[in-house]
């Protein structure tokens, strides 16, 4: 094993890294602002895939199918969210912590079976659209051109979201609201209404996610579960409600992943593990998180 | 006053506790007016198309048995739970179907770890337990008892039939790669065991365990490439496998490594892979309907009646193993006169099976083992090609492995048993 293998076993951590970067902010920032974990937030990831393999079965010979379904998708599954927040979500706000949690758990189940009962159990594979087949010389090994189109996808998407919360009125509703919804309402904000926003952007991201996984996976039951794990993994080490502890816990859980499964392979499952019992005894509110009130 | 209405409520409900136990005591006490078999399969989550299908065989079989006469007269009844691959749910649904439903026998699962979970309950409860997909060899061997039977072949004998079909390549420099869970490990370890045995210079040259829902697998790809070994033995399964093939494929794994594995010549498997799936991949399984070598009248014609019966053309094993399980309860019932559990296990035991595969169109046959209570179930292995006839990759040129050669031995049972 020589420099270029570790490289390039580092940039394979990056790669599917940066997509669990996008659903793990969605779920980051609607803990930020609404103060609510979603748990049926893979779902959305899950349902997108599904509504992406339709889509591009549905469009066989379209040219550009592909990314026909990476808009549409996603754009579904917000729809989806909006409705879940608006008609759902909305009535559980003035009760306790745990009804908002048990709701979006039963969500979890109710749309894992919409799930099966649209597409049935068997797996969906969506075809890799061939603009971004076949691989690159790197290193002196082949790497997978989707795998680069994800890292630099999910980079613009998160410098998008980036410039939305940093740059714009709106993200400064939306930060204001997250640090504090009730003096934000006195200066005039729509705080419902930014609830939803934010939710129906949270439920995007997951929905970009798995519609950017499509072609390298299969879309099946469970995966909603699967992913879930993951995304709480990386809030925690990153910040419960920070975008950029979001970011730094997804590189952060995929480069040790890459690197465990090169050196001590026999323990890579409990790796995410134990990085996030780290931060939970050292400093539990992650690395960029901020101290809990 | 308020005090008197709550007397009288509870009275009332006491009152009612006690009729409902009393009805159903008696309706247990009265002889069962039919037999059933109480199944806990996967009908959702990543196993969920297992379950499914072994509904199916197993609901042709039922009706099949019930259009015939039934069994001993009386009808035969299914009873399917979802265990939802979760061994509490699967031990919950068991104990719900012995001690409430009263059923005649178990049949299930698919996740080994449900099967682990439930054992344990059929022991001590005294229930025949009919395990088929769930495949950890320690069902059988460390946890075996008197009252659990298996109607396909475990963890042991699916790898070493991969074994055995490369024995004679020239490859030296092994890498095993699989689920981390038990399944995993035991094909893993299996596999090594026997590819040591078979050729003393094999090597092990390295191992990955991705966790089961593992949606990325290219850092393993480039950490295995980097080992160059000459094969990989694998027992990843369901669609994390569709989405390893999916990234193998351009980082060209497959042109350099040759991949076998213990299952990887299923229906399930080579379907949802379909072209990612590279020819020449080595894989096994337990009925290969489409394979000339392998195909007899008998497969042939349960594949048209499973396509007319659920418009299924392409039927997996698990539908031939709902099938056969259901039968061979309803035979062994017949043989011994009665549905008494412990004359129906003698009956079981010795029984001859028809397998419905077969070397030159004979179906195979094997008689259900009373030492470690195995059906016989025979192995298959072949190499994967693309052939004009099928919509998705058939393996073909199949090998079949059988009896000792994939079986444990009486010493590697006592040993796993720690007797």
């Amino acid at each position: 094993m020589d420099v270029s293998d570790i490289a390039l076993q580092l940039l394979t951590g990056a790669s599917v890294g940066m997509v669990i970067f996008l659903i793990a902010s969605g779920l980051t920032l609607v803990f930020g602002v609404l103060e609510v974990l979603n748990f049926a937030h893979g779902c959305f990831y899950m349902l997108s895939a599904y509504i992406c393999y339709t889509t591009v079965r549905l469009l066989a010979d379209t040219p550009g199918a592909f990314y026909l379904a990476v808009i549409i998708a996603p754009l579904t599954v917000a729809l989806l969210g909006l409705i879940i927040e608006y008609s759902l979500l909305r009535r559980v706000y003035k009760l306790e912590l745990l009804y908002q949690l048990l709701l979006t758990f039963a969500l979890v189940y109710i749309l894992g079976d919409v799930t099966k009962m649209i597409w049935g159990l068997e797996y969906r594979s969506t075809p890799t659209p061939t603009a971004l087949t076949g691989s690159i010389l790197l290193l002196g090994r082949e790497f997978p051109i989707y795998n680069l189109f994800l890292i630099v996808f999910a980079a613009m998407v998160g410098g998008g979201l980036w410039l939305m919360l940093h740059r714009t009125t709106f993200g400064r509703m939306i930060r204001g609201t997250a640090a504090d919804r009730e003096i934000v309402s006195t200066l005039g904000v729509n705080v419902p209404r930014v609830f939803s926003l934010v939710f129906l952007i949270g439920a995007w991201l997951a929905g970009l996610s798995g519609a950017l996984m499509a072609p390298i996976t299969a879309a099946a039951p469970g995966m909603d579960v699967a992913i879930i794990l993951d995304c709480f993994i990386v809030i925690v080490i990153g910040g419960m409600g920070s975008m950029g502890g979001a970011l730094l816990g997804a590189l952060i859980l995929g480069e040790v992943n890459a690197l465990s499964i090169l050196f001590v392979p026999k323990l890579t499952m409990i790796f995410p593990f134990i990085l996030m019992a780290i931060i939970l005894i050292v400093r539990p509110w992650g690395l960029l998180g901020k101290p809990i009130r | 006053m308020r005090g008197h209405h709550l007397n009288r409520s509870i009275t009332v409900i006491l009152i009612l506790i006690c009729a409902l136990v009393v009805t159903t005591t008696i309706a247990q006490a009265k002889g069962k007016k039919e037999v059933t078999i109480g199944v806990v399969h996967s009908l959702s989550g990543p196993g969920g198309v297992f379950g499914q299908w072994f509904r199916d065989g197993a609901v042709l079989a039922m009706e099949e048995i019930n259009q015939a006469g039934g069994i001993l007269g009386k009808p035969l009844r299914l009873i399917f739970r979802d265990d939802k691959c979760s061994p509490e749910v699967g031990l919950r649904e068991a104990k719900d179907l012995v001690l409430r439903k009263n059923v005649d026998y178990l049949a299930g699962t698919v996740v080994s770890s449900v099967a682990l979970a439930i054992s344990p309950f059929v022991k001590e409860r005294k229930k025949i337990f009919i395990v088929d997909t769930a495949s950890d060899k320690a069902i059988m061997e460390e946890h075996g008892h008197r009252y659990i039977f298996r109607a396909t072949a475990g963890t042991r004998g699916l790898a070493y039939g991969a074994a055995y079909y490369v024995k004679d390549m020239p490859y030296t420099k092994y890498w095993v790669m699989g689920p981390d869970y038990a399944y995993g490990h035991s094909m893993g370890d299996m596999f090594m065991e026997k590819i040591k045995e078979l050729k003393p210079d094999a090597v092990k040259v390295g191992e990955s365990w991705p966790k089961f829902g593992t949606n990325d697998f290219t850092p393993y790809i480039s950490a295995i490439m980097a080992a160059k070994p000459e094969v990989l033995f694998s027992s990843i399964w369901g669609s994390d496998w569709v989405a390893w093939l999916k990234q193998a494929k351009p980082m060209g794994f497959h042109e350099k490594i040759l991949e076998i594995g213990g299952e990887k010549g299923q229906i399930e498997n080579l379907v949802p892979g379909g072209k990612d799936v590279p020819e020449g991949l080595v894989g096994g399984g337990f009925f290969m309907w489409w394979d000339p070598a392998m195909a007899t009248d008998v497969s042939k014609k349960f594949v048209a009646k499973v396509y007319e019966r659920t418009g299924n053309p392409h039927p997996s094993t698990a539908v031939q193993t709902g099938y056969l399980v259901t039968h061979s309860l309803a035979r062994a019932v017949k043989k011994a006169g009665t549905t008494d559990t412990e004359k129906v296990i003698n009956a079981l035991e010795g029984m001859e099976i028809n397998w419905m595969i077969g070397e030159k169109g004979v179906p195979f046959k094997s008689k259900i083992r009373s030492l470690d209570h195995h059906y016989g179930s025979p192995i298959l292995a072949g190499k994967v090609k693309f052939v004009p006839e099928y919509p998705f990759p058939v393996t073909m040129e199949s090998k079949l492995y059988s009896g000792d050669q994939i079986m444990p031995t009486e010493a590697q049972i006592k040993k796993a048993r720690g007797q």
